[in-house]
Order: C-alpha cells, then sequence, then structure tokens
C-alpha cells in the first residue's frame, strides 16, 4: 500500500464540467505517463514501449454469454432499435437530418392492426347513428347513416392520401359525424401513453441504467481453473443461468462445462449479479428492479440463500464487500444507501435525494466499497463521494466530480464506479477506483481525491455498464479488465501494475462481432406511399403527442383515421390502399438474418 | 417527458456543429445517439461520399490501434489526412488535432518508425493551425527526452517558450509555465549531474570551482522556470522535488521552506499527501523540533491514515511527553490496521501488541475502548476469523503470533484466533506462545482484573 513517490504532473482546475479555457493535459497520448515521471529517467528509456507493446494479444476464440443482455424470447434478438423508434424523413428535415419520436406510425400501425380494439367502444356509442344492413328503419333523420352504402362507397377506389379524391355526400356527412370523436379519444387518449411509452423506451435505449453493473460473475470453485458463471437466462430473464453448472477453463483449451445444471428461478428480472470470493466463502448477489437477494455458495457449487432483501422504491445496484464476508451494500432510487451486515442486519448509512455536484433529475445511485471496510463510495451521475459509515450521518469528501477537476466534457456524467481492490487473491491496486462515463474511463486513488491518475477515451458504441478486473492469465502479467458496453460491445484492457503506478495499455476490440447488421427488408421511405401536402390542422397540433411530430405525419394520422373501417365490416371487404406498404413494413424477428454470436476468449 | 422529442430537436438544430454528441432532455451527452439517428433511414441529407469515408477511415484507424496494428494504422492514416480538405471548416479545423494524437501514438510505436520521421512529423504538425503550436512542442520535447536526446529537447522547449500567438490566453499561459518548468527540470538533470561529478572531484582542485561556478548559474536559472508553475495550483511532484533539492543545495533553507509549505498548505491546490511527505523529510533533515514534525503527519494522518509513514509518525508519537500524544499514537496503528492494504504488516501488529501491553499498563484502559468500541463488530471477522487463523499460521508464524496477542488482548481468551494459534505446537515458538498466554491473560480488556 506504499504511495508513490512522485505524481505524475497534473494540472487542477476547479469548476463545472465543460469549461473549455483549461487545457486539457490528457491531450497527451499513452505513453505520457512513461514520460513525466522523470526520476529513473536513465532506466526509463526504453520501457514504455517495451512494456505495451510486449502486451499479450487476446483472440476471441469461444461463444458465451454477455454481461449486458436486453431481455427477450431470444437473447441474441436486439429488441426495440432506434428504427422502430424514430420518424424517418420528411422534406422539412431534408437538410439537417433530426430524430423524432414516431408516434403516428406505431398509431396507425395499431389502429389498422387492433381496429376492433380501438373503436368498437365508439362503435356501440354511435350505434343509433347507424343503420346496420338488415336492420329495417325507416327514419328520415339526417344523422343516420347507412353502414351498407358507405361501404359500398369506401370500397370503391380512393387512392390513398389523394386530396382529389372524391368524396360522397355520405362519406362527407359520416367524416363530419364521427370525425371529431374518432380523432380526439383514440388519439388524444392512447398518443399521450403511446409517446410516453415511446419517450421511455427511447430513453432505455439510449441508457438502461437497471443494467449497470451487469449480470454475470465468475465463482470459483475448488481450483483455480474450475468456477461457474453465472448469468440469467429465460425470456424474462428469471433464471439464474440455466445450466448453472461447473465450466472448466484449462489454458490453451477451449472451457468445458463440467457437471450437471442447475438453476435458480426467480420471480423477477435479473438486472446485476455479482460474486465476491472472502475468506475462503463464495458469495453470490443478485439484484431484481424491487429485491435484492444473497447466497452462499458452496464449495461443491450449491447455492443456499442467506438473505432476500426488499427494496420499495426500486434497487439501482448491489456491491458485496471484499473484505468482509456477507456483507453488501444496496442502492435505492431514493437516494438512500444501505449496509447490509450479518450481525446488524440492514441499515441506512446515507441519504440524499439530490445529486452531489450539480443538480441531475436521474434517481440513478451507486455504492461500492473501498480500501477501508467501513469507508463506503456513493456515487450519482454527477460525481462519487467518499463516506464513512461510522461517522456522523453527511459528512465525507468527493472522490470525484463530474468538474474541471477531471477535464470532463459538458453533458458528462457517471455511469459506473467500481472499486479495483480486493480482486484476486494479490489486489495490484488496493486503492484504486474505476470511473466510467459516456466519454472516459478514470482511474483514481482513494489517497488523492478529485485527481484523476488516468483518464483514457474508451471509444465503446453504447453506454459502458460493466467492468470487471480479471486475474491476470499469468502471475506478474497484466490484469485484464473487461468493459462492457449497453449494447453488447466488449472492450479488453489491460491494467498494467508497475509498483504502484498502473497504465492501461495493450488493448482488443471485440466490439465489432456483436454488432446487428442492416436489415435490407425494411420499408425504405420510397417505397412508402407520400402524404398529401396539407396545411396542419389546429386541433391536431394541440394534442400532447403531436408535439414535435412534424405536419404531414399529423396528416397522415388524420387520413389513416378518418378511413379505418368500423368493426364488424367484412373482412377483406374494403381493399385498403395501404397494404402492399403494410405487408412490407412488419418484419417477423424469426425472418432476420441472425447476428453472428459474440465471441470471447478468457 | 412531454417535451422530450422538442429537446431532441432542439439539440440538433442549435448545436449542428457537435455531431457527434447530442443532447438528451436530461443534460446528458450521448456519443451513441448519432450513430441511433444515423441507422433511421432519413430522407433527408445523406452523408457525402468523402464525410463517409474520412470518417470510415477513422474508425479502421481506432480500430487498428485498439489491436496494436501498428503499420495498419500508418495505412489508413495516409488515407486520413484527405479530411484537411474537408468543406466543412469545423471538422477542418479540428482536424489536426486529431491527426497529432493518432499519427504521434502510432509513430511513437511503429516498428519502422525513427526519430527523423517523429521530429518531422511534429515539426509539421505545429504549424498546422496555431492552437497546438504549445501543446505539441511540449510533447515533441517529451518524446525526445524519452529516446534521450535531452539536448534536442531543450531545444525544442526554448523555440516553444518564447512563441507567441496574439493576446496570451490563461490556457497558454499555463501551457507556456509547463513548458518551462520541464526546462527547469532538464536543467536540473545537467545539474544533478554535475553535482555528481563535482562529489567526485577534490575541492582544492581548479576544476571544482569552475564546476561549482557553473552549478551557481544553472541554478539560478532553473529557479526561474520552475517557480512559475509550482504557483499554479496542481500536483507538481517531480518539479517540485527538484527543486526543493537545488535551494536546499545552495542553503536557501527559507526558500525551500516557504515552496514547500505552500505546496501542502494552499488550499487551491488538491490535497496531495506527497507534499506532506516532502514537507515531513525537509523538516526531517532541517532536524526540526519533534513537535513540528508531528504537526505536520498529523495532517498527512487525516489525508492518508494507512500511509508507511504513520508508523514513524506511531514512533515519534511514543517518544513524546505529551499524554494526548499517547493517546493518538494508539489511534494511528488502529487506523493502520483498519485498512485492507496493510492487514499483514508486520510492524504495524508488532507495534500495536506492545504498545497495547503499554498502555494498559498505563491504566488507560479507557483510550483502548474507545478504540476498540468503534471496531468491535467487524475486526473479529476481519482479522480474527479462523480463516485468517489458518492462512496466517500457514504463511507467517510471526504475524501469527503477534495477532494472536492482540486479539487475545481485545477478544479474551475465547477468541477463536488466539486459541487456534494456542493450540498450535511449534517447538520453536512454544516459549513465544506461552508468554502470548501470559501476556493475555494479564491484560485481556475483556475481563480486566481477571
Amino acid at each position: 500500500m506504499d504511495f508513490p513517490g512522485s505524481l505524475p504532473p497534473t494540472l487542477f482546475r476547479t469548476g463545472p464540467l465543460g469549461v473549455s479555457n483549461t487545457p486539457d493535459l490528457s491531450f497527451m497520448c499513452s505513453w505520457r505517463d512513461a514520460l513525466t515521471l522523470p526520476e529513473p529517467l536513465a532506466q526509463n528509456s526504453q520501457n514504455g514501449v517495451s512494456c505495451t507493446a510486449a502486451a499479450p494479444l487476446w483472440e476471441p476464440e469461444t461463444p458465451g454469454p454477455l454481461p449486458l443482455l436486453p431481455p427477450g424470447p431470444d437473447p441474441w434478438d436486439p429488441g426495440v432499435t432506434a428504427r422502430d423508434l424514430l420518424f424517418r424523413g420528411g422534406i422539412p428535415f431534408r437538410r439537417k437530418p433530426r430524430a423524432v419520436l414516431d408516434v403516428t406510425e406505431q398509431l396507425s400501425r395499431f389502429l389498422w392492426d387492433h381496429g376492433d380494439i380501438a373503436f368498437a367502444p365508439l362503435g356501440k356509442l354511435m350505434l343509433e347513428n347507424f343503420k346496420l344492413e338488415g336492420a329495417r328503419s325507416h327514419s328520415k333523420k339526417k344523422t343516420v347513416v347507412s353502414v351498407k352504402s358507405l361501404l359500398q362507397d369506401l370500397g370503391g377506389h380512393q387512392p390513398w392520401g389523394c386530396p382529389w379524391a372524391s368524396l360522397s355526400f355520405r362519406q362527407r356527412r359520416f367524416s363530419i359525424l364521427g370525425g371529431p370523436v374518432l380523432g380526439t379519444s383514440v388519439a388524444g387518449l392512447l398518443g399521450e401513453l403511446l409517446h410516453e411509452e415511446l419517450a421511455t423506451r427511447w430513453e432505455r435505449l439510449l441508457l438502461d441504467d437497471a443494467f449497470t453493473g451487469g449480470a454475470m460473475a465468475w465463482v470459483p470453485g475448488r481450483t483455480p481453473q474450475v468456477g461457474q458463471l453465472v448469468y440469467p437466462a429465460g425470456g424474462a430473464l428469471d433464471k439464474l443461468r440455466p445450466d448453472f453448472r461447473e465450466v472448466s477453463v484449462a489454458p490453451g483449451g477451449d472451457p468445458q462445462a463440467l457437471g450437471g445444471p442447475g438453476h435458480i428461478q426467480l420471480r423477477g428480472p435479473v438486472r446485476q449479479v455479482a460474486t465476491h470470493t472472502v475468506q475462503g466463502e463464495a458469495l453470490l448477489a443478485v439484484r431484481s428492479d424491487y429485491h435484492c437477494a444473497l447466497w452462499k455458495v458452496s464449495k461443491q457449487g450449491r447455492p443456499a440463500p442467506l438473505r432476500v432483501l426488499q427494496i420499495g422504491k426500486g434497487a439501482t445496484g448491489i456491491s458485496l464487500s471484499p473484505h468482509l464476508p456477507g456483507e453488501l451494500a444496496v442502492c435505492s432510487r431514493s437516494g438512500a444507501v444501505c449496509l447490509w451486515t450479518p450481525q446488524d442486519g440492514l441499515r441506512q448509512i446515507y441519504k440524499d435525494p439530490e445529486t452531489l455536484v450539480f443538480r441531475d433529475p436521474s434517481p440513478w445511485r451507486w455504492a461500492d466499497f473501498t480500501a477501508h471496510p467501513r469507508v463506503l463510495t456513493v456515487g450519482d451521475r454527477t460525481g462519487v463521494k467518499i463516506i464513512d459509515t461510522q461517522g456522523p450521518p453527511g459528512c465525507g469528501l468527493l472522490l470525484f466530480r463530474g468538474g474541471a477537476e477531471a477535464a470532463c466534457q459538458k453533458g458528462e456524467r457517471v455511469l459506473l464506479t467500481r472499486y479495483l481492490g480486493g480482486c484476486g487473491p494479490e489486489p495490484l491496486c488496493p486503492t484504486f477506483h474505476l470511473i466510467l462515463t459516456q466519454f472516459s474511463l478514470y482511474l483514481v486513488d482513494e489517497r488523492l481525491p478529485l485527481v484523476p491518475l488516468l483518464k483514457w477515451n474508451h471509444d465503446l458504441p453504447s453506454a459502458p455498464l460493466f467492468a470487471q478486473l480479471l486475474p491476470p492469465p499469468q502471475p506478474g502479467h497484466a490484469q485484464p479488465l473487461l468493459l462492457g458496453g449497453q449494447g453488447g460491445h466488449l472492450r479488453l484492457l489491460q491494467l498494467a501494475g508497475e509498483g504502484t503506478f498502473s497504465s492501461l495499455s495493450g488493448r482488443l476490440d471485440l466490439s465489432d462481432a456483436t454488432s446487428p447488421p442492416r436489415s435490407p427488408d425494411r420499408t425504405s421511405p420510397e417505397a412508402r406511399p407520400q402524404p398529401p401536402v396539407t396545411p396542419p390542422s389546429q386541433e391536431l397540433t394541440q394534442e400532447p403527442w403531436a408535439r414535435g411530430v412534424p405536419s404531414e405525419r399529423q396528416q397522415t394520422l388524420r387520413d389513416y383515421m378518418a378511413k379505418l373501417p368500423l368493426r364488424g365490416d367484412p373482412p377483406g371487404g374494403v381493399p385498403s390502399p395501404l397494404s402492399p406498404s403494410r405487408q412490407q413494413a412488419p418484419v417477423p424477428s424469426g425472418s432476420q438474418p441472425r447476428r453472428r454470436k459474440p465471441r470471447m476468449g478468457f | 417527458m412531454s417535451d422530450f422529442s422538442e429537446e431532441l430537436i432542439r439539440s440538433k438544430t442549435e448545436d449542428d456543429q457537435e455531431e457527434s454528441c447530442v443532447l438528451s432532455g436530461t443534460g446528458m451527452y450521448f456519443p451513441w445517439l448519432q450513430k441511433h439517428i444515423d441507422t433511421v433511414e432519413t430522407g433527408g441529407k445523406k452523408e457525402k461520399d468523402f464525410a463517409q469515408t474520412t470518417s470510415a477511415c477513422l474508425n479502421r484507424i481506432q480500430e487498428a490501434l485498439l489491436k496494436h496494428q501498428w503499420p495498419q494504422a500508418a495505412g489508413y492514416m495516409h488515407s486520413y489526412f484527405q479530411i484537411l480538405e474537408d468543406s466543412d471548416s469545423h471538422k477542418r479545423q479540428a482536424a489536426p488535432e486529431i491527426i497529432w494524437k493518432l499519427g504521434s501514438e502510432i509513430l511513437f510505436y511503429h516498428p519502422k518508425s525513427n526519430m527523423e520521421t517523429f521530429n518531422t512529423f511534429a515539426d509539421r504538425m505545429k504549424n498546422m493551425g496555431v492552437m497546438n503550436y504549445l501543446k505539441i512542442s511540449l510533447q515533441h520535447a517529451l518524446y525526445l527526452l524519452h529516446h534521450g536526446m535531452l539536448e534536442d529537447a531543450n531545444r525544442n522547449l526554448s523555440r516553444a517558450e518564447t512563441w507567441r500567438y496574439g493576446e496570451k490566453s490563461s490556457s497558454q499561459e499555463v501551457l507556456i509555465n509547463l513548458i518551462q518548468a520541464y526546462k527547469g527540470l532538464l536543467q536540473y538533470y545537467t545539474w544533478s549531474k554535475k553535482k555528481m561529478e563535482l562529489s567526485n572531484l577534490d575541492e582544492d582542485d581548479y576544476a571544482y570551482n569552475t564546476a561549482s561556478q557553473t552549478m551557481l548559474n544553472h541554478s539560478w536559472k532553473t529557479s526561474v522556470n520552475l517557480g512559475a508553475l509550482i504557483q499554479t495550483p496542481g500536483v507538481w511532484d517531480p518539479f517540485v522535488k527538484s527543486y526543493v533539492e537545488m535551494l536546499e543545495f545552495y542553503g536557501d533553507q527559507d526558500g525551500a521552506r516557504e515552496v514547500l509549505t505552500n505546496y501542502a498548505y494552499d488550499e487551491k491546490f488538491p490535497s496531495n499527501p506527497n507534499a506532506h511527505v516532502y514537507l515531513y523529510n525537509f523538516l526531517k533533515r532541517e532536524k526540526a523540533p519533534r513537535e513540528k514534525l508531528i504537526s505536520v503527519l498529523k495532517i498527512l494522518y487525516q489525508i492518508v491514515p494507512s500511509h508507511k509513514l504513520m508508523l514513524e509518525f506511531h514512533r515519534l508519537l511514543r517518544k513524546s511527553e505529551k499524554k494526548d500524544h499517547h493517546k493518538l499514537g494508539l489511534e494511528v496503528l488502529f487506523g493502520v490496521l483498519d485498512f485492507a492494504g496493510c492487514t499483514k504488516n508486520i510492524t504495524a501488529w508488532k507495534y500495536l501488541a506492545k504498545y497495547l501491553r503499554q498502555t494498559l499498563m498505563g491504566n488507560h484502559l479507557p483510550w483502548v475502548q474507545e478504540e476498540w468500541n468503534s471496531r468491535k463488530t467487524w475486526w473479529p471477522s476481519f482479522h480474527f476469523s479462523s480463516f485468517w487463523a489458518k492462512s496466517d499460521w500457514k504463511e507467517d508464524k510471526a504475524l501469527a503470533c503477534e495477532k494472536a496477542l492482540v486479539a487475545g488482548i481485545l477478544l479474551g481468551k475465547g477468541c477463536r484466533y488466539f486459541r487456534y494459534i494456542c493450540k498450535q505446537d511449534h517447538q520453536v515458538l512454544r516459549k513465544k506462545i506461552r508468554r502470548i498466554r501470559k501476556s493475555v491473560k494479564k491484560h485481556s480488556i475483556v475481563n480486566p482484573g481477571l
């Protein structure tokens, strides 16, 4: 635990993030660290080159599970993608492509596919205004429309969206009568809900903090070569590894599964899995949305439940103590951090609904351990604080500040923090913490708060929500650090320690194996019938769902609704002009070309 | 949530230059947002072929760098230079920095790269856009330094030092200070070498006088160079160290003290444990009174209770006459052993075992209880579990004995650790274990008086 006698020079600036007049000294490249330690000048002359160039290369070998997987019937199904949520194209967007959540598309599909659900109640309400076929009525009232003749009119030819299409008086009457009711009720009610849902989905697509920490962990077995890989499976991710069996990793050989499969069935989706072996005792902690559970795994690999915790506001993170068996920290969306110990049970050690450095709306919180078993780090999107659980509540000092201290960019937020000590029998760096943001990876020593020892641009194409320091392949080798992005991207880095100073070197990018190929059978915008160019309707623009939706799309929606068949229509009785495009649009996930499975080799 | 999509649009139109990162409703940037948007086939503007090829090329370079494929990276780099002709002025302006970053990285590791290539590249890049001149000069000098070309590095730094562009901005000033400081560091190396030579010379020698004269000159120049940077908040350990060494050599003790005090206590500086260590070492060299040394280490104790100097701190406190220093001495030892990285520090355990006995003999049971109260819930499983008893005994019997004594005193005879060690029948240690048993019987805080 020696503190380095001489730290690399760093400029220290205080202030908010994204201040541009600070010269960011991280402009210096990876070999900077070898250079700025001037003391052993003579011996240092070749050090930097050899230490990085000689780093072993990692080859992806065997397909395996990913630490971050969205729930789905098929674990390799990409689920909702940006294509499903965003509006594609449009004339006002020609010059600058923008994204708009595509409510109209989703809504119109719903109306088409489930017209019975959308319109049946309305139809019933308006029943007295229709004269159904067979019903003999001699009413001369102008408010009663004969369905039969209406369908006949509709069944003619109505080029979809054509403003010059001829309208019969009957249709016009129906339009006047039904228009306001159909338009406001369905679009108003459904549109708002749909928009909200799509916005949530979109946010989750950009960053789903439920998966922070990753759900894959290694439980060591009797010998170092044998252990269990624990990860969730099943459509709802509610099974903890269906074949909860032993995996043997022999150097040079493929991992082999040994023993019989076993699994733990849970009642909620598994969001995070954490393991630690403390004093020879392997512990397994699992976080679900509102529950956390702790198991003790015997030498034979059998898990025995120890404790289940319920978190009313929703849990955002769970961490196992690397120092004391059975201790764990749990964070809640309410801003509280609790420490569970076998002796004292659950104890709230920190609570602050506000964020640490500046105001950020995210309720995400994270806690991890430090080199001192009673001192924890508490993090949110804006920074990371070190708190003494035995000290008076509320005090502590900032370990990492989202600001000029770490030369953070505008809009940069903390996505994950990890205590790197306590990994493996001989921790490389018992005081080091890893902090991940969308842009960079920071290595911070808890003895030197606020000044990152290392900043490195990780360049992951999705949110880095998983980081795991792995044991070195051979004693004395660099420790591999596996980073995982939300989109299934993996990156393997090496943390080479020389005495007390570490640097990142030797990298392998596995991300190319996981990016989904472009699906060729999607509808191109050209294949879609062009909507008429008409001025936007004032009524519709005021609808909340319609905000941000370009007027032409609103018009499209109005057209869709004006032309929807009522319940009771003979199936296929109305040859819809839309059908060609509808056949193209939905592509069943099974028919999509399968993505190449990502490969991993460690 | 309702204005979510509005935000999405606004950010794009207002901040059109920042194409790679787009703001979301929460003020957070998502660098991958643009990629998501790009997967949606917009009927709008398609990226021009030019932009497409450059960005694809950049991706290839980055991939090659990640995989340490330097020749491939160099090949792609060759094509990437086309970005300098991009019609988008924003991209064109940002290009030199990217090219320098990637290019210098490639040239640093490329098997066929040599000094000459690197120099040519650096000189070219320096003059491509004024904003990067200082940064690149500094890095170029570091490269030369790394390859042992001290004189060339010095020349480079001198050239950069006098360079000015427009009004001196604060960022420029910091960089110039940094450049000067590195120059000072280089002078320090020369000085240090001279000092070595001098120590080998006879004082009456003629050569001695000239050598000491040159050294004097150097010192004056260096102080000018190093002085400015270490006033700026930051971590400047190598600079401060060498500066102080030179000041001390020329007998400027006050100057050195001032530099170190400022470095340690200026609130604008980050809390750097080394600043206190340097000050402490300086005061120790100066033979400062114990009181003074304790006051410096007290602060270091507050910042890093696990520092290796803490054992020295404990010795100082133990020797002090003051009662509260004795109490602090106990606190410091407990503090060191709280940390995961220090659990096997046999000196600390030895000190604690000895000091616990001493403290209890001095009738200061409340001191021990005060320290123990906050630890009694977790020290037993952290230090004194049967797992540790077994593994400590197996790995380091001396450590196990010291720990057993402490465990016995703090937890009583019944404690598992103590019992396990006592049970061991070891020929050499038998006497020692008997002594431990006796000590525990006498001093254990669990049943005082028994």
